[in-house]
Order: structure tokens, then C-alpha cells, then sequence
């Protein structure tokens, strides 16, 4: 197990490569000068020359590449155009806010979907599934950033029970648990609501698939009550098709991430990502989508290896 | 695929046979009561975006400063917006070019992947493994940061807007395509058609298409619900289509100005013709895969 771990991580480095050159080559094909836009309209063609000079964006793209490559194996990511404070600083502080919501909305999201899976396959076909299944139809229908405004509206400006956006009270430095859970309610649940109904849609249909099973039948036969044949057969190997599932969403929850964030003004990765588009800060740009590729690629080692834990059968060589 | 020899053999004649496979499982989608309502639905979008417009006359760009963000009334049935634009009017129009963008996008993306899937099954060896290594490569940056980024280099018209949302949804298809083709090559329908001296294309044409054709629908009906909702995103984040023109997706960015002021026209049927638009596309997929794929049939759906 610890060979195959180690063989995935050897093979995930040109991987990374590719997506950091596939978005080096990206950011650099957008037209206009970052120095330009750093010193605003009235400078004058000497300081442009220096500033650029200075950021390295006078030299040939590959050696900005190469440039940028030995910065971040000596762990810098660079320093923000804008901003100017380090790169790797910025995304330290965007992170654990992003993972906070993306982390906490698919673990509520993971276990919701699990209990709505195995009750629709367990009254397959009544009144009780058919209902679930339209509801689940209709959620997962809808675009994530309007049901995040929704959100707003209803629980923030209807019934006034949570902020509308942001991490923190306006005027307040201290930030209490409280206010922290006040904050994340919001883009949890629609980060919830989002993905529950087609992870519960996914887990009925192989809940179902795991009932037809010759291993169910002869469990039932044993005289094994219902409930440990859901609780015992159905759930465990009906995991195995979610745990991959969650593995492949990682990109897509990031993704939805973004909306989220910006529908709350909530400032993690994604909000972070997409000021840094707009204001062709690279070196931000390239941090975030570095990170991404490494949490995606160690999300999709976590779901394999998660997969031998919960399967026996399953051997990596 | 591994094991065939333990399906059915009216799965084997469906894989062998891509035509009358076909014709079988478009008998089973009529009788699927999803495909009834998708399709339903899929009549009711088309004629409001396209009849719509010729029996409702107001103009979806005529601006009026004196009757902005007005409730709905007789002359405006959805209201005005911002600039005093008939609300129906934008979301009509809106709609013809949220359809056809999520549309055309999805059948170009299919197309590329489709392609790319073939050209990697059939050359194999180094050029498979480069291909699908760059698939890896383009999966694990989310969509929305590389159309975030393209949007900023190519300010998007409609043919633009298709483009970049192709060239960030082709690499599902291209995957099925190719594990599809590779089981495929294998058997003897195509070993025998190799043997009588078809060439390659021809035995993508006659047999590698028809038999993955299910996948291609199933896939590409899918894609036009995730572009339908990628030019919503975009529009949202300010990225999306130059103005005037209208898009769902933009409606709602523009309504949500307006949220504390309770201007629900503006935020509810918006986002209600999205969900209508992916409500249609998630039922005709489901009731497609259910038909294309024997093993469903017969077990109460999907």
C-alpha cells in the first residue's frame, strides 16, 4: 500500500507540471501589461519599462516559466502584484476558509446523502421515493449561486437569522465561535443542498443495485433482519461507488466554491482567484491553481486509497 | 465489457447491432414517463423563447428611465428592469441565446471529445497515454478558473462564449469514447470487418460510432445543461455576454442589485427557466441512459 501511495505521488508531479504550464500559457495570453495597470494611466514610459523589468515580464516566456518553477520548489510562491504581500501568505489565510466550507458542506452533504440513499432504496417505488426523487430532481436543478441568493433573501433578509455574507461582524476584530458558525451557515447549506440530492440520487441507485445481490438474498434467507442487512451489506458496499464520486467532485466543489464565495462576499480561494483574474495579478493566479492541483490530485489518491480500506478485495501492487 | 460472455444475449445483440439496438431503445425512451415530461418541458422552453417573442410585442431593449425596476402591471407582465426594459420581453430573447449557447456548446465539446476518444483508442501506446495524461492535466484545474482566464483573453461574443465552454467539457466524452473503442477493438464483428479489408475509418464510421452512440447522447444531452448553467456563472461573475443583449444567467446577476429592495420579478423567473431548462435536460439524460443501457431496463428506472 505505501509502494502504490508513493507511486501515485512520483506520478502526480507531471501532472502538476502540466496544469501549472496549461495556466502559465493561459495568464499570459491576456492582453495588457500587469505593470500598466499598476501604475495607472499617468505614468509615464521609463517607470513601465523598469516596473516590468523588474517583475521579470520583459523575458521570454519560458524562462518566466523556469523562473517561477525554481521560486516555488524553494517554497515562495512570489508576491502579489497588487497587494504586495506574499503570495503563499494570502493563500495560508484563503484556505482554511474555503476548506471550512467546502469541507463542512460535503461531510453534512456525505452523510444526508447516505441516509436518503439507503431509505429511497429501501421503499423503492413507493409514494415516499417517487416524492424525494422529484425534490431531489428540482435541487439539483437549480444554479448554485441562485440558490445561494435565495439564501440571502430567505434566511437573511426575510427572516433575519444569518449574516448575509462576509466572515465577521462589520466593526468587530475579535472573531467568536459563534460568529464564525453565523458566517459559514449560509455557504454550507448551499453547498449542501447543492450536491445532496445527486449524491442521495447516486447512493439509492447503488444501494439498490447492492440489494439484488446473491450475498443479500442469502442473508435475508439466514432469517438476518432488514436493518442489518441495510446497515451491515447495503451501506458498506454501496460506499464504495460514492467514495469515488466525491474524489472525481473535488474540481467541481472548488468550482462551485467560487460562486459561493462570491454570492456571500466570502473571502476564500475562490473569491481570492477571481479578483487576481480580473486584475492579472499572476502570481496569485498560479498559487491558487497550483494548490487546486495538489488538493485535487492528494482528493483522488484519498478516494483509492479509502476504497481498499472499505473493500478488502481491492489490493494495489 | 470484460464480460460479456455472461450478459444477455439480447445485450450482446445490442452492442453487435448498433441499429437495431438503436430502434429497441427508442421504444424504451417513449415509455419512460421522464422522457414524457422532459420532453414536455423541452416544448414549453422553445415556444416561449421562440413563439413567445412574436405573440408579446414588447421590446426586450427599449429603455424607459421613468419606469425602472417597476412590479409587474398590465403593459409589463414581468415587470421592468434596471433600465426600464420590458422584464418577459429580455427573459424570451435571454432564452434563445441561453438555449442556443448551451446547446451548440455541448455538441462542440462532444465533437471534440468524441474525436480526441477515437484518435487515442485507435493510435494506443505513446499517443494514448499523452492524450489521456493531458485529460488528467485539464481535470484537475477546476472549469470555472480556466474560463475565467479565457473569458479574460478572448471578451466574449456568442461564437466565443461556445467555444470556451466546448474546449473546458470534452474530456468526460473523450474517456467513455475511448474505453468504449478499446473493448471494442477486440471483438470479432470488428476483427472480421478488419479482416475483409475495411480500413480504419470505415470501421470508426460503421461500427465504432453506431455502438457508442447511446454514450454520445446521453453525454451531450447532459453537456447542454452544464453549459446552460456555465454562461449562467460566468454572466453572474460578470464575464459573460457584452450587453444589451440578454441571458438567464445574466437576469438573475442583474436582479440580485435589487435583492433587499424585494424585486422578485427580477430574481425569481429567471432562475426558475434555468431550473426549468436543467429539470429537461436531467430527465431526457436519465430516460436516454435508461434506455441506451439494457442492464436498467425492467427495474423501475434509473
Amino acid at each position: 500500500m505505501l509502494n502504490y501511495i508513493i507511486r501515485r505521488l512520483v506520478e502526480a508531479i507531471p501532472t502538476l507540471l502540466g496544469v501549472t504550464i496549461i495556466t502559465f500559457v493561459l495568464a499570459h495570453l491576456v492582453p495588457g501589461n500587469p505593470a500598466l495597470v499598476m501604475l495607472g494611466p499617468h505614468a509615464n514610459a521609463r517607470s513601465i519599462a523598469l516596473l516590468t523589468h523588474q517583475l521579470g515580464l520583459d523575458k521570454p516566456l519560458p524562462v518566466q516559466y523556469l523562473d517561477w518553477l525554481w521560486m516555488v520548489l524553494h517554497g515562495n510562491l512570489g508576491v502579489s502584484y497588487y497587494q504586495n504581500v506574499p503570495v503563499l501568505q494570502l493563500i495560508e489565510t484563503a484556505t482554511p476558509r474555503t476548506l471550512a466550507i467546502v469541507g463542512i458542506g460535503t461531510l453534512i452533504a456525505d452523510i444526508l446523502s447516505i441516509i436518503q440513499g439507503i431509505y429511497q432504496a429501501h421503499v423503492k417505488n413507493s409514494f415516499a421515493d417517487n416524492l424525494i426523487s422529484v425534490v431531489a430532481y428540482f435541487l439539483y436543478s437549480m444554479p448554485i449561486f441562485w440558490l445561494g441568493v435565495l439564501m440571502v433573501i430567505w434566511f437573511s433578509i426575510d427572516i433575519p437569522l444569518f449574516p448575509p455574507g462576509g466572515i465577521q461582524d462589520p466593526g468587530v476584530t475579535n472573531v467568536t465561535f459563534g460568529m464564525w458558525v453565523a458566517h459559514i451557515a449560509l455557504p454550507v447549506i448551499t453547498i449542501v443542498i447543492a450536491t445532496v440530492a445527486f449524491w442521495g440520487r447516486f447512493m439509492r441507485s447503488s444501494v439498490i443495485e447492492t440489494l439484488i445481490q446473491d450475498y443479500i438474498r442469502t442473508a435475508r434467507a439466514k432469517g438476518v433482519t432488514e436493518y442489518t442487512v441495510l446497515m451491515r451489506h447495503a451501506f458498506r458496499n454501496s460506499l464504495l461507488p460514492l467514495i469515488t464520486l466525491i474524489g472525481f467532485s473535488i474540481p467541481g466543489l472548488f468550482g462551485g466554491a467560487l460562486l459561493v464565495e462570491e454570492v456571500f462576499n466570502y473571502p476564500g480561494l475562490g473569491l481570492l482567484f477571481y479578483q487576481a483574474a480580473i486584475q492579472r495579478d499572476y502570481p496569485i493566479a498560479f498559487g491558487i491553481t497550483l494548490i487546486i492541483g495538489i488538493l485535487t490530485i492528494l482528493g483522488n489518491l484519498l478516494a483509492d486509497v479509502l476504497y481498499a480500506v472499505v473493500d478488502p478485495r481491492i489490493r494495489y501492487n | 465489457m470484460s464480460a460479456l460472455p455472461n450478459m444477455a444475449p439480447e445485450v450482446q445483440s445490442t452492442l453487435a447491432h448498433g441499429e437495431e439496438g438503436t430502434s429497441r431503445a427508442w421504444r424504451a425512451f417513449w415509455r419512460n414517463p421522464l422522457a414524457v415530461a422532459g420532453v414536455t418541458i423541452l416544448v414549453f422552453l422553445v415556444l416561449f423563447s421562440w413563439v413567445g417573442p412574436l405573440v408579446y410585442h414588447a421590446s426586450a431593449y427599449t429603455t424607459s428611465l421613468s419606469n425602472i425596476v417597476q412590479a409587474p402591471t398590465a403593459a409589463h407582465i414581468l415587470g421592468t428592469d434596471a433600465l426600464g426594459r420590458d422584464n418577459l420581453a429580455r427573459l424570451m430573447l435571454g432564452g434563445q441565446i441561453s438555449l442556443i449557447v448551451g446547446f451548440a456548446a455541448a455538441v462542440v465539446g462532444v465533437f471534440i471529445g468524441v474525436v480526441y476518444g477515437l484518435v487515442a483508442a485507435q493510435f494506443g501506446g505513446w499517443t494514448d497515454t499523452i492524450l489521456m495524461r493531458i485529460v488528467d492535466i485539464t481535470l484537475a484545474i477546476p472549469s470555472i478558473y480556466v474560463l475565467l482566464l479565457l473569458d479574460a483573453v478572448l471578451k466574449p461574443n456568442v461564437y466565443v462564449m461556445i467555444f470556451i465552454i466546448a474546449v473546458t467539457s470534452w474530456q468526460g466524452i473523450a474517456r467513455i469514447v475511448r474505453s468504449e473503442v478499446l473493448s471494442l477493438k477486440t471483438r470479432e464483428f470488428v476483427e472480421a470487418a478488419r479482416a475483409a479489408g475495411a480500413g480504419w475509418l470505415r470501421i470508426m464510421a460503421r461500427h465504432f460510432l453506431p455502438n457508442s452512440m447511446g454514450s454520445i447522447i446521453v453525454y451531450t444531452t447532459f453537456a447542454v445543461g452544464a453549459g446552460i448553467l456555465t454562461l449562467a456563472g460566468l454572466s453572474f461573475l460578470g464575464l459573460g455576454l457584452p450587453p444589451p443583449a440578454p441571458n438567464w444567467g445574466q437576469a438573475i446577476s442583474d436582479g440580485i442589485q435589487y435583492e433587499f429592495q424585494n424585486a422578485w420579478w427580477l430574481i425569481y423567473p429567471p432562475g426558475l427557466l434555468i431550473v426549468a431548462a436543467e429539470l429537461c435536460v436531467n430527465f431526457l439524460g436519465d430516460a436516454f441512459n435508461a434506455a441506451f443501457d439494457p442492464r436498467l431496463q425492467g427495474r423501475g428506472g434509473a
